[in-house]
């Protein structure tokens, strides 16, 4: 029985499924300080992202903050990238991108955090019967209070831009990407918040699955260890996307600043 | 690919309820395997924790597959495509780390 790693494995994915970054970042280094190998820690990490995901997708469907249209192209564009990244893999340093991710995870902080107020707003006119994804496009409408807050994608180059971006240095630095995607979603395109981190949610457990196949096939699943990351993300996931429904939008874009900070002092100190 | 909604005003297209059912079926099965793996020792608590890791791998490829299909009959060819093409990715990059390993 691990109750450490299934206790880690909780807290990561509850924050994790709160900002929609996933829990790796958090809980591979928290793995390793416990004195587990970084090679041991990284299948655990996309063990926890998938698995948080997963817990996670339920309530976040039923709620329809998921915009599964935004969620595929912008993780096409993604994936490209990060096969792109993968066979770039060496033409950086570790040390430089760590700190190269540190950066745009604090400056992702920043430009969230300095933001005020809700850049959507509640449309009277709209209904609960109005809350879902539009077909043929990349809008939608989510519920916030007891309104309902139509939303549309914008600036979307420089939105698949940034997530191809992050795909190659995901690719090259082995990472799931969620810490860049969410806010490149939420403060480049325009997208809610919410809907951007239920949506990035989604992408990194398809990210994290991936990774999971390349990961079993060189036989680098220690299985019991994975059980035990399993249980304690999805409680910790289920707990974060409820939690997650819970906040205003500036609450939960100042809970993912502050996170985001760490996950940058984390990059920091890693390289 | 455009981010303009249609001329015609949107219209709700809200993923197959199978996904749904999906989803809940898949956290279902991999928390209880997760949580047999856990709290058991050897051959058992590997089987178990295969079954948790089988299940939190397959559900969201899944997810993609029954959303392209969803596109596709539907005739939003675009986002089928997408769908499509994403599953391509995924496998590729699988390939490509197992050829470069």
């Amino acid at each position: 029985m691990q109750w450490g790693e299934l206790a880690l494995a909780f807290v990561t994915a509850a924050v994790g499924s709160l900002g929609g970054l996933g829990g790796a970042v958090l809980l591979v280094p928290a793995l390793v300080l416990t004195g587990m190998s970084p090679r041991a820690a990284a299948p655990l990490g996309l063990v926890s992202v998938a698995a948080g995901s997963l817990a996670a997708a339920e309530p976040q469907l039923k709620e329809r903050t998921v915009n599964h249209r935004l969620g595929v192209v912008t993780e096409l564009a993604a994936g490209v990238g990060a096969v792109a990244g993968a066979l770039a893999s060496g033409a950086a340093s570790d040390v430089f991108l760590k700190r190269f991710l540190a950066i745009v995870a604090i400056a992702a902080a920043l430009l969230g955090g300095r933001r005020k107020g809700i850049r959507n707003l509640p449309d009277p006119a709209l209904g609960p019967d109005d809350v879902g994804e539009h077909a043929g496009s990349l809008s939608g409408a989510y519920p916030l209070g007891d309104g309902v807050v139509p939303y549309r994608a914008r600036r979307l180059g420089t939105g698949l831009g940034l997530f191809g971006l992050s795909g190659v240095l995901a690719g090259m630095a082995g990472a799931s990407g969620g810490f860049i995607k969410t806010p490149a979603t939420s403060e480049v395109m325009h997208v809610p918040v919410r809907v951007a981190a239920a949506t990035t949610s989604f992408t990194i457990g398809l990210t994290a699955a991936t990774g999971l196949i390349v990961m079993a096939v060189q036989g680098r699943l220690d299985l019991h260890d994975c059980a035990a990351v399993c249980v304690g993300s999805m409680l910790g996931g289920r707990v974060g996307a409820l939690a997650q429904r819970r906040l205003s939008p500036p609450q939960v874009r100042r809970f993912l600043s502050v996170v985001l900070v760490i996950v940058g002092v984390v990059l920091l100190v890693r390289s | 690919m455009s981010g303009e909604a249609p001329t015609s005003g949107p219209v709700l297209d809200p993923p197959p309820p199978a996904i749904l059912w999906l989803l809940r079926v898949g956290a279902v099965i991999a928390l209880a395997a997760a949580v047999v793996g856990t709290f058991t020792r050897d051959d058992v608590s590997r089987a178990a924790g295969g079954v948790a890791v089988g299940v939190i791998v397959a559900v969201p490829l899944l997810r993609v597959l029954l959303l392209g299909t969803h596109w596709g009959r539907r005739r939003d060819l675009r986002y089928a495509a997408a769908a499509l093409g994403l599953l391509a990715v995924a496998g590729s990059g699988a390939l490509l780390a197992l050829w470069t390993a």
